[in-house]
C-alpha cells in the first residue's frame, strides 16, 4: 500500500464515519505511483445530493490536493448550494483557480484548497448545526 | 522512508559507482529496479490513455485542444473537465518519468 492508496481510504473512512453522510458511491478511483484520484457520490443527512472528486499528487514525498470539485445540491439536484472547483475558469478572483460558487453558478467567491477530508468536516458544521 | 532518505542512499551510490566502483549484483539489481519501474509507469499510462480516448470520442475533440481550452479557463467546471483535467495531468506526469526512467544516455 502507498501513500496514495493510504489517503484514498482514508476519505471512505471519512464518509463512513462521517454523521453528515447516509450514503455514498465510489464513482472513480485511480492509484498511480505518485498521484491519485478519486470521485463519491453521497447521500447527506439533510437528503442534500454530494458529489465530490480530488486530484492528489506526492510532491517531495507530502500529499498534496492538486485539484477538486465538490459540488453540493439539494436533493432533486437542481439547486446548487455551493460548489469549491479549482477550475482555472476564474482567473481574476483572488487565490484563483480556488473559488466558490453560493448558491449560483455565477455566484463567485474566492476560495482556498480544500481536501476532501477538509470538506466532510466542513459540511458536518453545516449540516449538523442547521 | 522519506524521501530525502532515499535521495541521500541514491547519492552515496551514485559517489561509488563515480568513484569506479562496479559490482555484478548490484549492477543488475539496479537495472531490475528501474524496469519494474518502467513497467508499472507503462501499465498506469495504458490505462490513462484509454481514458483519455473515451474522453476525446465523448467530446470529439484531442486532449491536447481540451488541456489548451481548460487551462485557459475556455471550458465549464463540470465533473467529466474535471476528470479530463486530471488524466491529462496523470499523463504528463508519467510520460516525464518514463523519459527519465527510458534515458541511456546520461546527458540526454
Amino acid at each position: 500500500m502507498n501513500d496514495i492508496t493510504a489517503y484514498l481510504d482514508e476519505i471512505i473512512l471519512a464518509l463512513v464515519g462521517s454523521p453528515a453522510v447516509t450514503a455514498y458511491e465510489v464513482v472513480r478511483r485511480w492509484v498511480n505511483v505518485d498521484d491519485g484520484y478519486i470521485r463519491v457520490r453521497a447521500t447527506l443527512s439533510n437528503g442534500d445530493f454530494l458529489e465530490a472528486a480530488e486530484y492528489v499528487v506526492l510532491d517531495q514525498g507530502r500529499l498534496v490536493t492538486e485539484d477538486y470539485r465538490y459540488q453540493w445540491m439539494d436533493g432533486e439536484k437542481k439547486i446548487l448550494r455551493r460548489r469549491w472547483d479549482s477550475t482555472p475558469d476564474w482567473p481574476r478572483l483572488p487565490d484563483a483557480p480556488h473559488h466558490m460558487h453560493v448558491g449560483d453558478e455565477t455566484a463567485v467567491e474566492p476560495g482556498r484548497p480544500l481536501s476532501l477530508l477538509d470538506l466532510v468536516i466542513l459540511l458536518e458544521g453545516e449540516i449538523l448545526q442547521s | 522512508m522519506s524521501t530525502s532518505v532515499v535521495a541521500h542512499d541514491i547519492e552515496r551510490l551514485e559517489q561509488l559507482y563515480r568513484a569506479g566502483f562496479h559490482d555484478p549484483f548490484l549492477d543488475k539489481a539496479l537495472h531490475k529496479i528501474i524496469d519494474h519501474q518502467v513497467a508499472r509507469d507503462e501499465a498506469d499510462l495504458q490505462r490513462v490513455e484509454e481514458a483519455l480516448a473515451e474522453f476525446e470520442q465523448r467530446y470529439g475533440l484531442t486532449s491536447e485542444a481540451f488541456w489548451s481550452r481548460f487551462q485557459a479557463g475556455q471550458m465549464a467546471d463540470t465533473a467529466d473537465f474535471m476528470e479530463w483535467n486530471v488524466l491529462c495531468k496523470m499523463r504528463q506526469r508519467i510520460t516525464a518519468r518514463l523519459h527519465i526512467l527510458r534515458r541511456r544516455d546520461p546527458h540526454e
